[in-house]
């Protein structure tokens, strides 16, 4: 199987104290990892060195088979933040505005957006079920929708890998369910790998045929298997966890304005 | 240099003509740049270069070179200070325009005392139409066009890097160079723009026109394009009332541009109210 993410030996720390300590897994291509863990854990830092937007002290990040301080793909990578409470809901830009930002690269400078471009962000925009919505400013959305359109920027430019960091804080459950359902699709549909932090251990065991414990400094990669999520689920949480799956996944998830 | 109409014709204008030509291009330049500045939050970078361009025509004015060239070069000099010591503090924008305006106005105030009194230092705080020269003319002209041309090529990855700095990075925008290259455009826009608007003047000039925009606009394009009317609107009546009555042009300029804030204001409340009305009729 071809390597998607590759992670040897790496150590990193905000100060003195570690946080990760020589940590090594990989992940391969059409994987669903659920990265899940206690607060504090270092899940979004992991992400952030993912992103280059931290170095590591010790060891080597290969992304697509790439060491990361040469990598250069990143219009191959998607990253959907926890953006519905951090984001400036004044800001005056149409849903097709934020989504087509993810083309400029390719688009060049001085040139305008073309009626293929308006296509792909359409087709972005009809895969998460706002296409409706384009013409409206991004701030008067509710969170789960501009989640939905964050994901369409996302998905516009075609990504081969998407990081997501806790994507469902702040949205209903119902929202929520679509959310992964949708990402379920991505994965078994597109083939896209998909790395996503979340507490939500349920929906993780649901979508994910990979999950990524994190505690102690360290990460432990399991396949995701009805065993793994009694036995070892308790040990890393300390106390029992419930699951209540979102197991009635819907396969049109996403209907025209429903949420 | 000016094309089809020849170097002859701008040179041959009007002290007025000459005037309204500086104000369309400033008109043009200072409400693109402001709609990026507001959005990202900056509104005071204009003022702390606006005081280091003062400090820099003080100091042109010493020195024996023109007080613009010296503005544009105080202020790229500021521009890429505060660019700098943003990195030292990082979240804490305003950390670095407060240093960078105390230094500006200290500078001044100590360059101005050394400036002969025949000078006016005075008619660059609040602007003026009077003799422009020759140079001047050539310098605002293409400093000017310069900048709408690189805000024209850039506006697509500008809209991005405000709108969220780390997915652009992702996409593959050059967002440190973009954002050097942003600095520079405010720095020449604000020093270029003190001739005739004023110091003291030209942050507004670069805050009010997309506050208003910002209350009607449906989209990023429409702020944008709102703004430039606007600020074209402003810069134009303001320039003829300052000519017939004899007023300073930058304070007019400003004064125009907060009545357009406030009429946008109430307009667009009454059509809030004509709105709900309608919904409550239709409700009934
Ligand atoms: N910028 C920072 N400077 C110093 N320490 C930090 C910084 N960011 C995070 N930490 C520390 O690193 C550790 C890991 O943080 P991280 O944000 O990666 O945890 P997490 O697993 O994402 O937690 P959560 O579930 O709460 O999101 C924490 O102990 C935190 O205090
Ligand atoms: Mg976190």
């Amino acid at each position: 199987m071809e390597k998607v993410i590759e992670i040897s030996n790496l150590s990193f720390g905000y100060g003195e104290r570690l946080i990760l300590e020589d940590m090594s897994f990989s992940v391969e291509k059409g994987d669903f990892v659920g990265v899940i863990g206690p607060n504090g854990s270092g899940k979004s830092t992991l992400l952030k060195l993912l992103l280059r937007q931290i170095k590591p002290i010790k060891g080597e990040i290969k992304l697509l088979g790439q060491n990361i301080e040469k990598f250069n793909q990143w219009n191959k990578i998607g990253y959907v933040a926890q953006k519905a409470s951090s984001f400036n809901t004044s800001f005056p830009a149409t849903v097709e505005e934020v989504v087509s930002a993810n083309l400029f690269p390719q688009i060049g400078l001085f040139k305008r957006i073309k009626s293929k471009h308006r296509e792909l962000v359409y087709k972005a925009l009809e895969t998460v079920g706002m296409e409706d919505y384009k013409d409206r400013l991004i701030g008067n959305l509710s969170g789960g929708q501009q989640q939905r359109v964050f994901i369409a920027r996302v998905l516009v430019s075609e990504p081969e890998l998407i990081f997501l960091d806790e994507p469902t804080v702040g949205i209903d459950s119902e929202s929520e369910g679509a959310l992964y359902c949708l990402l379920g699709r991505l994965n078994q549909e597109r083939g896209i790998t998909i790395v996503m932090v979340s507490h939500d251990i349920g929906a993780v065991t649901v979508h994910a045929n990979k999950i990524a414990c994190m505690g102690n400094k360290g990460l432990v990669m399991n396949e995701n298997t009805e065993e793994f999520a009694k036995n070892s689920l308790r040990e890393i949480y300390g106390h029992d966890v419930n699951l209540h799956a979102h197991k009635h996944c819907c396969t049109n998830c996403w209907k025209k304005g429903a949420i | 240099m000016f094309g089809i109409f020849g170097e002859d014709f701008i040179l041959n204008l009007g002290f007025m003509q000459r005037a309204y030509f500086i104000g369309l291009l400033i008109a043009i330049m200072a409400p693109a740049i402001g709609v990026i500045v507001v959005l990202r939050r900056q509104s005071m970078i204009g003022d702390s270069l606006a005081h280091t361009s003062l400090a820099g025509v003080a100091f042109g004015l010493i020195a024996g070179i023109n007080p613009i060239v010296g503005a544009t070069l105080f202020s790229i000099t500021a521009a890429l200070g505060i660019e700098k010591i943003r990195r030292a503090f990082p979240k804490y924008a305003e950390v670095s325009i407060a240093v960078i305006m105390s230094t500006g106005i200290g500078l001044a105030g100590i360059l101005s005392g050394y400036v002969k009194s025949g000078f006016s230092l005075s008619s660059y705080l609040f602007g003026s139409i009077i003799a422009i020269s020759d140079f001047e003319l050539l310098i605002i002209g293409v400093l000017s066009i310069v900048v709408i041309a690189t805000f024209a090529a850039l506006f697509k990855e500008l809209f991005f890097i405000t709108f969220d700095e780390e997915a652009a990075r992702l996409a593959g925008v050059p967002v440190k160079i973009i954002n050097f290259i942003f600095a520079v455009l405010t720095a020449v826009t604000i020093a270029v723009s003190s001739r005739i608007v004023g110091t003291l003047v030209i942050s507004s000039l670069l805050v009010l026109p997309p506050a208003s925009a910002m209350q009607v606009a449906k989209s990023f394009k429409q702020t944008i394009v709102y703004s430039l009317l606007y600020g074209i609107f402003s810069i134009v009546t303001g320039l003829t009332l300052s000519f017939y009555l004899d007023m300073v042009p930058g304070g007019t300029i400003v004064l125009i541009s907060v009545i357009c804030l406030v009429l946008t204001l109430v307009y667009k409340n009454l059509l809030k109210g004509l709105i709900v009305k309608k919904t409550l009729v239709k409700a009934n």
